[in-house]
């Protein structure tokens, strides 16, 4: 069960249990960290930038959403390190990868809720002139039939504030 | 599977009273199958866990999406500066984290605790940056959401900005809690390596499920620094 690039001169007895085919070169951990460095100073350099504005054919997207992929890819690649590196996943049993990658495909399941956001028919972002609370949960379509500056009569889901 | 002997060094643990055979305890094969179910348990924790911050995570995205201008206005009094040197001081401490692993492995008590010792100052010292640097400033600037909350910004809506800093103050103050629980936890571990205690001496598999929770920790930092001191503009 030797995990691949561990060391073989330690002999049962004078490390700690069952720790004779999992102890790591210390090289490892100095190469992890130092990489971690280098992607940390690396982000906070890359958001200082305005990225250009996409234009792929029919899709348009702002330069900050190429800012946002930027730091969340560097994110993603410092946490793998960590996961596989600090963690000692890279090095462990299948079971426990198994946990490992788990806990991550609950996160993008999680996500899977930003689709019923994008497409149900409540907008909380609707902000109009006679409403000063935009966070409030606002139908869509009620909304629509009304033009930006009219008074609602019904206002079921907007408390108005001052 | 090593069959075990009757001539094997058998050792009664007088705090529970259960036998180990060279390390392994009477429910288990051997030791490779006993630190895999440690390693197993300590990741399903930390998946409750990653379940927990996940939905946080969640629900920054969608406002962050549905308001970005506020977001932007809002991010502007969360400064870079401090967020640069606790990223700096938790990554440090992952590092020393580890190497205080693997000493335990090489069953090197003094490299341990010096090990440890770092990790608990790192922690501490990040924990000093976020409260003085950064939590008591917003107080002063009346940044924390509720009746004091004070938004006089021609830019972003008040109430989102509010919303943000709800964010702020949940996210960075659980991952905190965090913080502060692993700083107990590493504290105590520390004292049980100083006296030799057999279950983190002879036993490497405490330290690594304690470090376990230090990285997870330190996963959690490495998303929030980009979500809130990297917003772009």
């Amino acid at each position: 069960m030797a995990g691949h690039g561990t060391t073989h001169k330690y002999k049962p007895g004078e490390v700690a249990w069952g720790a004779e085919h999992h102890i790591l070169p210390i090289t490892v951990y100095v190469k992890t960290i130092l990489a971690l460095f280098v992607l940390m100073v690396l982000t906070i350099f890359a958001a200082q930038i305005s990225m250009p504005d996409i234009h792929l054919g029919p899709l348009h997207l702002p330069g900050t959403f190429l800012n946002n992929i930027i730091a969340l890819t560097i994110a993603v690649v410092k946490a793998s390190l960590v996961v596989m590196f600090f963690m000692h996943v890279k090095y462990s049993t299948s079971l426990t990868r198994f946990w490992a990658i788990i806990g991550f495909v609950w996160m993008c399941l999680i996500f899977f809720i930003l689709m019923d956001y994008a497409t149900r028919p409540l907008d909380p972002t609707v902000a109009r002139p006679w409403m000063s609370d935009p966070g409030s949960a606002l139908p869509k379509a009620r909304d629509a039939k009304q033009s930006e500056d009219s008074v609602p009569t019904l206002n079921v889901n907007v408390r108005p504030r001052q | 599977m090593s069959a075990i002997t009757l001539d094997e060094h058998e050792e009664h643990d007088e705090h529970h009273g259960h036998a180990r055979v060279n390390g392994v305890m009477h429910q288990f094969e051997d030791i490779d199958q006993q630190n895999e179910c440690y390693a197993v348990g300590m990741w399903s924790f930390l998946v409750t866990e990653i379940m927990m911050f996940g939905a946080l995570f969640m629900a920054y995205t969608l406002y962050r999406w549905r308001y970005a201008d506020s977001f932007l206005a809002a991010h502007q009094y969360v400064h870079i500066w401090p967020g640069a040197i606790n990223t700096t001081l938790l990554l440090a401490s992952s590092f020393t984290m580890v190497l205080a692993v693997h000493y335990t492995q090489l069953k090197k008590t003094k490299l341990v605790l010096m090990n440890l010792g770092a990790t608990m100052f790192f922690a501490t010292a990040f924990l000093v940056v976020k409260i003085g640097w950064e939590y008591i400033p917003k107080f002063q600037e009346h940044l924390f959401p509720g009746p004091n909350f004070v938004w006089d910004k021609p830019e972003g809506s008040k109430n989102v900005a509010q919303i943000f800093f709800s964010f702020y103050f949940t996210m960075t103050g659980l991952h905190g809690l965090h913080v502060l629980i692993g700083i107990l936890i590493i504290g105590f571990l520390a004292l049980q390596h100083k006296k030799k205690h057999p279950a983190v001496h002879d036993d490497y598999m405490l330290t690594e499920m304690v470090a376990l929770y230090w990285h997870f920790v330190d996963l959690v930092w490495i998303f929030l620094f980009p979500l809130y001191y990297l917003i772009p503009k």
